[in-house]
């Protein structure tokens, strides 16, 4: 009796710590999903913002992939290690009433165009800002997807180096936005969804 | 007489029935006071902020250019230097200096409109949130104009709706 009460107490114990593990498909699905609280939405006028939190497993996996898509476990071991330092974000900006392109739709003639495309490409980094606790990061590594018009939407993929010691408060996204007319942009992803994302079956 | 009951119940029934449907139906209205909200919202701090910042950098350097034309005006009385050639330099550094100043204090102006316009379009967007998620039929916006003349304090939802722009404002689900 006394040992059946140990071992449920234990088995207890070890499975409230244990974290969730999912078939890689599953894994990107769940990041990739609104309900996770991994990928935001905000709409403000016509716009549709959305920013996806990408932990380091997630990139790794994309890296890991191929076109069969079929995992390679020894790829995944070696991609890891370069995305562990830092908070990766991909944001989305999309036109929601024109199936048209954004910068397409706000930019009235060419000159605007070029002038909404330098600034996609070139200086919205500097209008970026993750806030981390108590610290503010700057992004440090930022690329935009010119898709020269052809799809609806726009691609940001960014980068902040994490902090040396580690944070376990919500993290807000902050985007500065000077052409599209939407304001400051605040993103908040909570350190809970943060916390609890599973882990991915590699083998 | 167990008849006439059972129908004077179900007619009861019906008559309960028929006002909770009538309260139910009928359009769920609340107005919010505009200026107290938009003074309220945390965009709208942040950006005066930044105007205020911005505002102050360029005309500090309109002043730092007046107060060379201060110095030349002093070395021009303590010279003596009054021929028409510097008395034309002078005023030609004066009209320039004027001129720099009415540009920033116009730049000024348009940023502080294109910020009110940003301010408004995240203004708008939330309150039609709150409206949706509140299931509201209308929700009336006064601003003093005499737009709405009279409603129930009750029906004034101006502090909740400064809780939820706010909250939407900061990224919060």
């Amino acid at each position: 009796m006394k040992y059946t009460t140990i071992f449920i107490f234990l088995l207890i114990i070890l499975s409230c710590g244990k974290v969730e593990k999912l078939d890689f498909a599953d894994y990107m699905n769940f990041i990739e999903n609104e309900k996770s609280g991994l990928n935001m939405v905000k709409e403000i006028a016509d716009y549709k913002i959305q920013v996806n939190y990408q932990p380091a497993e997630y990139l790794a996996l994309k890296e890991s992939i191929d076109k069969e898509k079929q995992l390679s476990a020894d790829k995944f071991s070696k991609a890891l290690p370069h995305y562990r330092n830092h908070y990766y974000f991909r944001m989305r900006i999309e036109n929601k009433k024109q199936y048209n392109n954004p910068i397409m739709e706000q930019s009235g003639d060419y000159d605007e165009y070029a002038y909404i495309l330098e600034y996609m490409s070139f200086y919205a980094q500097n209008d970026l800002k993750l806030v981390a606790g108590k610290d503010t990061l700057k992004c440090v590594n930022y690329h935009f997807e010119n898709n020269y018009k052809l799809l609806p939407f726009n691609d940001i993929q960014m980068a902040f180096k994490k902090p040396q010691t580690p944070v376990n408060e919500n993290l807000t996204l902050i985007w500065d936005d000077q052409v599209y007319g939407v304001g400051r942009i605040k993103i908040e992803f909570e350190n809970e969804n943060i916390n609890n994302i599973p882990q991915p079956i590699i083998n | 007489m167990k008849i006439l009951n059972y129908l004077s119940f179900v007619l009861a029934l019906a008559g309960v029935v028929v006002a909770a449907w009538l309260y139910v139906s009928q359009p769920k209205s609340a107005y919010v006071e505009l200026d107290k909200v938009f003074d309220a919202f945390e965009l709208k701090k942040e950006l005066e902020a930044d105007l205020e910042k911005i505002g102050k950098i360029k005309l500090g350097q309109v002043d730092s250019l007046k107060l060379v034309m201060e110095s030349m005006q002093r070395d021009m009385s303590a010279s003596g230097k009054k021929d028409s050639e510097t008395i034309k330099k002078y005023q030609q550094e004066a009209y320039e200096v004027a001129y720099k100043k009415q540009q920033v204090e116009e730049n000024i102006e348009i940023l502080k409109q294109e910020y009110n316009d940003r301010i408004w379009k995240q203004l708008n967007q939330y309150l039609r949130d709150y409206g949706h998620e509140n299931k509201y039929e209308f929700l009336f916006g006064a601003s003093g104009s005499g737009s709405i003349m009279y409603a129930k304090k009750e029906n004034n939802m101006t502090d909740e709706v400064i809780i939820y722009v706010n909250k939407r404002y900061q990224g919060k689900k």
